[in-house]
Formats: C-alpha cells, structure tokens, sequence
C-alpha cells in the first residue's frame, strides 16, 4: 500500500513529462528524415524541464550522433543509460556509514521558502517512526515565527523540540542543542537554519559557524548537510548549490515541491556537476509527504 | 558573472568580419549565444524564440559602426526588445474601488506573500495610508503568527479573527474593523498553492468573486524556472492577477521568468522585493531587469557605453567632413536621411555637438524638418555644395519642386549661410552668439 501511493506521487509529479519525452525520442528514432526543427523542439522539451541549456543541447546531439551512427537499436537502452549516468553512485539513503551509539545530525541549508522547515518536520516524523529518539533544533533566530513553525512540526512529529531566544546566535543554537539532545539521550538531531541567499557572504559566514560548530560535536560519518532546492526552481539552483557547497560541505540534496509537476531537470545538472545524491523529494505539505528519491526508478519512468 | 559572460561575447564578435552591414550569418551566430544566455536566464524558451526573431529582423542590415562591434549592437536591439516587454514606467498602485481598499497576495509556496504583505504595509504607511494587515492562511503552521509578528515589528495594525470559519467571513470582519478604526487599505495575506492544486484555486476563485480587491498580486519568486510561463496561465485562469510583485532580487537570480510571464500575460511588474527585512521593497526598473535578465547585471553600465559609442561615433563623423571642407547641404542631407532611419527628431538633435544643438532645437519639430529635407532634396549636387550658385530662377525651381515658396528657400539658404559661419567660429573656439529668437531652419514658424 504505501509503495503505491509514493509510485503515484511520483508518477503524478512529473506530469506529462514522461510520455511527451517517450514521444519524442521514439518518433525521431523511427522518422527517416529528420530536418533541424525535430532535434530543436527535442531541446525544448529538455529546457522545459529545467535541464538547463548546455545539457539539453548535449544530450540532443548525443542522441543525433547515436541515431546518425546506429550504434545500437535499442533509443531506450541508450536514453537509460545517458540519464542515469548523469545521476550515477546516487545514493539516497542517508548515514550510510553511521557509527552505531553515537548522535547523528541532519543539517539542513537552502535560500528562502524552498521548504526547509517543512523538510525538518517530515524527516523528524520518518525517523521517529524508524525508532529514532528525535530532536528539532531551530537555528533560524530570524525569520518572523520561524521557530513557532517548527514548533508545531515538533508537535506534529511527536520528537523533542529546541530553540534558543530570537535574534541569537544560531551557532551557539545548535551548540546549545545539541549538548541537550547529547543529554536527553536523543539519537538524531535535525537542525532547521534559516533561509539565506547564497549571494550574501554575512549570511554564508553564519551557515559556515553552524555546520563548524556541529563538526565539532558531531562524528563525520554521522552527519548529514542537505541543501534544500525547490524543485520549481530554474537555472539558479544550479548557482545555489555551486556555492553553498563549499560553505556547508553539502552531502546530499531535498527536491522539494515535486508535486507542483515542475520536471525538476535541475537533478540532472547538479548531479553532472556535483555529484550531490538526490535523498528524498517533497510531493506535498503533509508530514508524510517526503518519498527517498531513487535514480533508477526515476529515469526508469521517464524512458519506458 | 557579467565578465565572463562579455569574454565569451568578445570571443565572438573576434570572428566576426561584417563589414559595411550587419549579415545574416553575423547576427544570427550572436543570437545563437544569446538565446543561451537568455535560457540560462530561465525566460521560457517560446518567449526566448520570439525574441530572437524579432531582434534578428531588426538587425539584419543595419550598418556596422567604427567603434560598436556588431556583437554590441544586436545585444542592444535585444535589450531594447526586452525592455519594451518589459514596460514602460514604473506604474502606481491602484487602491480605487470600495473603502476601505483591499490588495491581495496570491502565489506559490514560499514565494514571499507573508513578507510582502508586511513590507507593502510598510510601503503603504510611509507614503500616508492606514493600512490593516490580515492572514487568511490556516494551513501552513504559524503563518498567522507570522504576519502578526511582521506587524507588530513594524507597528502596523493586524486583525485576527479566531473565530471566523472562512476567508470570506475573515475579510468581512477585518474590513468592519477597518471602518471602525478609519484605516483605509486592508492588505489580505492567502495560502500559498500550487498552480496545479485546483481545489486551492477554487477556494480563491470563489474569495476574488465575493469580495472586491482593487489589486490581486501574483507574488513570484525571481528564481522560478521554466514553470512559471504554467504558473502564469492557471493563476490567470483562476485569480485574474492584476500585477505582480517580483521577490528575492538580491539573489543572483536573473529572473528571467518574470520576462515569460509578462511577455505572455501583459501583467504590469510593480514593486520588487530586495531582501528579508520590511523595508527592502522597491519600485520596478525595466532597463535595469532587461540588463539583468541578459546577464550584464543590474547596472545600465554596458548599455550606456553603446549608447555612447555610438553617440560619439555619430558626432565624430560629423566633425570628419567639417574639416575636410566646409558643411555643405550634401553633408547635411545625409545626415538627415540617416538619423532619420534612427529615430524621433529628438534623438536626431541629441546626435550633434551640444551647442548647435542648442540653436537646432529650435526648429519646430519634425514638420519643419520634412520641408527642410524637401528643399535640399530639390537641390542639384552642385547647388548643395555650392550654395552661392543658387540664384532668382534657381530659388523658383527649387521652391515649386519641393513644394514651398522661395521665401522659404531664401530663409533656408540664409540661416545655413549663418550656421556654416557659427560653425567656424565654433571651430577657432569663440562662443556663440546668443541665437534667441532667431530660429535656424525655422520655416513656417
Ligand atoms: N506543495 C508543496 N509545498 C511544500 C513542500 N515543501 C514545503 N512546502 C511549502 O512551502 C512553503 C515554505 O516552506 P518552509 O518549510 O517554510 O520553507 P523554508 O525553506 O523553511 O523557508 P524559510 O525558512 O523562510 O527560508 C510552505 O508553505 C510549505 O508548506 C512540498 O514538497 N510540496
Ligand atoms: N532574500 C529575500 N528573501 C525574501 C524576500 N521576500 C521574502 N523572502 C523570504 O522568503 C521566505 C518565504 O517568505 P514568506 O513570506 O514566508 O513566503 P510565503 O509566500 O508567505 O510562503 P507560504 O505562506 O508558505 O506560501 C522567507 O524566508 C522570507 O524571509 C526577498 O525579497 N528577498
Ligand atoms: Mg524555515
Ligand atoms: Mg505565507
């Protein structure tokens, strides 16, 4: 039952996506003569789903190259395998090499509204339902009700819940709370920061003062530092994880918003480039509305 | 950003040769980077195509310049088109209609309703408005809390209502309020929902058409992608937006949604939002997001060095053939016909050095101007560059052929006889005599 319903969420969020981008390679696959215009409205449904130009284009003339030189009869084989090698080792599982016994810490970064806090509060009831002891720990001291928001989630989750005075220093925040969580015997901490435009160095430096102070309590291989990116997003979010990455020393990515049907090319791109794991999407505004992304099965449903 | 983006034009326009006019090939090798730069910028690529067509009708032929390489001068055609879509001027609010007036904030999750509606409160308040800032958002946790919070922070009056079951029942108290407290705009704080949640539409459809909003705001979060062109259509189907409000500018973001959206809905771009706190709002700039959206940042920097090369170049022409010879009416024709193709009077006037401009303007607009061009053009080659050849049966014929009157030609022949000397005397460095009233070229007046 509950494979079914993230199938369907899954398959319901890419909308149309899948059949036009079946459509398209295997008409052009079998069509004799294919002038310009094919290969251009190939790129565009590609652009469309945010995969960003420069990809688009090489995926359109390796495909060209492909059907030019018939190096194999079989487009979905080869289609499979461009996709999924653009998301290749994508690993969704989280603390995969966690030390038993010792705290773990999620970590979770993004810029403003991509739904940071909702992510917190999703992840915190699927780890408590995996037999976690869990804590929230509320970072952003800023945004108006931010920590009444998580607040709420924490009641939602049924887990502990941290925060510190407004306005206060969300380094020492998360010092604070972790060494309670250390205290109460907690075995998870999910530590929401505030949303922050990658551009402003000031709130960079914050970020980068959070995630050292958490290293210094926390076990590398027990910790997680997802960027949260907005699966409407465009070409930007590109720029978003190429710079927060050095800043937070990213190890995975939370698509979230997948139910607005948006294609979410972005994954392709950043998975080219950064080799950052997609670990769950976010397909609605529910607490269990948060499914582990899965590579194969993704490109799977594109290509057949 | 920008620096690498104007390497790889240079890199470009290196290899291009146009000479004389701008050709085919040059122009549409420019507008294949472009087109990339303008997807990398997330404009919808159908709004992207319909772009490059046009710029490429309007470049094609134009004549190279010395000191503009053709590169230059297609990014300043696209940037000009982009700004038309854009729009012209920034444009008021419209709090019209019932009293108190009632603006609501309409959008995707976490595209800056919340904010807005403070920030427009703000906005509101320092230019003498009362404004009364209202959540009709249930959904999300302590978003309620949040608007209270902005309000209180900002000292802006905030209305709840534990009580009421509905917007529509929310509104109507908070505007029973209103009245009561003599505040004179309600700003109105919804859900965010997604453009394709279509019981969440319905639920404003049936809000828009109950209650009467002078102004429903779609809020777009500049970092949108290639979706929004949809976000567009089915908020457009649903709310009927009257504008937009563009968040999150102080990102690198370079927005190229809201040129998707505009170029398909028409919707007036009206404030922009610059940061997190209350006060960074502003009004929209369309040159400076047209310079953004094509990856040359905010400034206008790049734009107004064109201009001015191309300014400089015009005049440095000019001053070319004055001193190889005297001005003759040949020059002075061509020159004509030339800016004519450019533009408006105005600019023609713009194109010469500031102090005959002075005395230039003074022609009475492009009318004069026509029959100015009409007596030179009745004019032999000879009598152009030789203007004291232009005798009584000379006059008569150049009159009846330009269809003016040798009064006309007789005041031409001898203002220009007065501009050629000005000319001179300008050239040695001596002021110019006042030339009030006297009126060069004026015909007719
Ligand atoms: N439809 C949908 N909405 C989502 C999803 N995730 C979050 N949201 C909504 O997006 C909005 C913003 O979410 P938040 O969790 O507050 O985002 P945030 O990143 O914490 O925001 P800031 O802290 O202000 O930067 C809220 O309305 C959420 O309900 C999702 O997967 N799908
Ligand atoms: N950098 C920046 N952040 C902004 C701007 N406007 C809003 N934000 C931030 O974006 C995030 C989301 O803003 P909200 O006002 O909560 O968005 P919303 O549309 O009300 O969200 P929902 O009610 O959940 O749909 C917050 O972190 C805001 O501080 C802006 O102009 N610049
Ligand atoms: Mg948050
Ligand atoms: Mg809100």
């Amino acid at each position: 039952m509950e494979k079914e319903t993230t199938w369907q969420r899954w398959v319901k969020g890419m909308g149309k996506m899948k059949e036009e981008v079946k459509e398209h390679f295997s008409q052009l696959w079998s069509k004799k003569e294919t002038g310009e215009k094919d290969w251009e409205e190939l790129e565009e449904l590609l652009i469309q789903a945010d995969m960003g130009p420069a990809l688009s284009l090489e995926i359109v003339e390796e495909f060209r190259e492909f059907k030019k030189s018939r190096g194999g009869d079989d487009w979905q084989e080869w289609l499979y395998q461009k996709l999924f090698s653009l998301l290749e080792g994508n690993d969704p599982s989280l603390f995969a090499s966690a030390k038993e016994g010792e705290l773990k810490a999620i970590i979770l970064s993004g810029v403003n509204g991509v739904g940071k806090t909702t992510a917190a509060g999703k992840l915190a009831y699927l780890f408590r339902n995996k037999g976690e002891k869990v804590s929230l720990i509320a970072a952003d001291t800023f945004r108006a009700a931010a920590m009444e928001q998580l607040e709420v989630w924490a009641q939602r989750a049924k887990c502990r819940y941290f925060r510190g005075t407004e306005g206060a220093d969300p380094g020492a925040v998360v010092f604070d709370g972790i060494s309670s969580a250390r205290h109460q015997g907690d075995t998870l901490v999910i530590i929401d920061t505030a949303g922050r435009s990658h551009v402003n160095k000031n709130l960079l430096a914050e970020l980068e003062k959070v995630v050292r102070v958490t290293k210094k309590l926390i076990l590398p291989s027990n910790l997680e530092s997802i960027l949260v990116i907005d699966a409407l997003a465009g070409q930007n979010a590109f720029l978003q994880a190429q710079s927060l990455f050095p800043v937070a020393d990213l190890s995975g990515i939370i698509l979230t918003k997948w139910d607005s049907q948006a294609k979410g090319g972005i994954v392709f791109r950043i998975g080219k480039e950064f080799h950052l794991p997609v670990k769950y999407l976010g397909v609605g505004e529910g607490i269990e509305d948060l499914v582990p992304f899965d590579a194969e099965e993704f490109v799977k449903t594109i290509v057949y | 950003m920008f620096e690498a983006l104007t390497d790889k034009f240079n890199a470009i326009f290196k290899k291009l040769r146009s000479k004389g006019k701008l050709s085919e090939e040059d122009v549409d090798a420019i507008l294949k980077e472009l087109r990339m730069v303008l997807l990398e910028s997330d404009v919808h690529y159908r709004v992207a195509k319909d772009l490059t067509s046009r710029v490429r009708e309007r470049a094609v032929g134009k004549e190279v310049m010395e000191s503009v390489t053709p590169g230059e001068m297609v990014i300043k055609i696209l940037w000009e088109e982009i700004r038309q879509i854009l729009g012209g001027e920034a444009r008021e609010l419209n709090l019209s209609g019932s009293f108190p007036a009632s603006v609501m904030m309409v959008g995707l999750q976490g595209s800056g309703k919340t904010t807005t509606c403070g920030k427009l409160g703000v906005y509101l308040k320092e230019r003498g408005f009362f404004p009364l800032l209202v959540s009709t958002d249930t959904r999300r946790p302590a978003a309620k809390e949040q608007l209270r919070i902005l309000a209180q922070t900002a000292k802006l009056e905030f209305f709840d209502d534990p009580q009421a079951s509905t917007p529509q029942e929310m509104i109507k108290k908070a505007r029973d309020y209103a009245r009561e407290k003599s505040l004179d705009v309600i700003l109105v704080d919804t859900a965010g929902r997604l453009h394709v949640e279509e019981e969440l539409l319905e639920e404003l459809k049936e809000l828009i058409e109950e209650e009467e909003f002078s102004e429903r705001f779609l809020v777009l979060d500049a970092t949108t992608g290639q979706e929004a062109v949809k976000v567009a259509q089915s908020f457009e189907s649903w709310v009927h937006p009257t504008g937009l409000i563009l968040t999150k500018v102080d990102t690198d973001a370079r927005g190229g949604a809201v040129l998707s959206i505009v170029a398909q809905t028409g919707w007036p771009v009206k404030l922009v939002g610059v940061g997190e706190k209350l006060n960074q709002i502003e009004v929209f700039h369309p040159d400076r997001m047209a310079s953004r959206i094509m990856g040359l940042g905010d400034t206008l920097t790049f734009i107004e060095k064109v201009d001015r090369a191309i300014s400089e170049e015009e005049k440095k022409k000019l001053e070319k053939k004055i001193e190889k010879k005297e001005l003759d009416f040949n020059d002075f024709l061509e020159e004509l016909q030339r800016v004519k193709n450019v533009g408006s009077f105005q600019e023609i006037l713009d194109m010469f050095p500031g102090q005959i401009r002075g005395m230039m303007s003074q022609v009475d607009g492009e009318k004069n101007l026509k029959r100015v061009e009409a007596i030179i053009n009745s004019m032999t080659r000879e009598e152009r560059e030789n203007p004291s050849l232009i005798g009584a049966s000379r006059k008569r014929r150049i009159a009846q052929g330009s269809g003016t009157t040798v009064q006309e030609v007789n005041k031409l022949l001898k203002q220009f006889e007065d501009f050629r000397k000005l000319w001179k005397q300008m050239k040695k460095g001596r002021p110019l005599p006042s030339s009030k009233g006297r009126g060069f070229f004026g015909l007719g007046r």
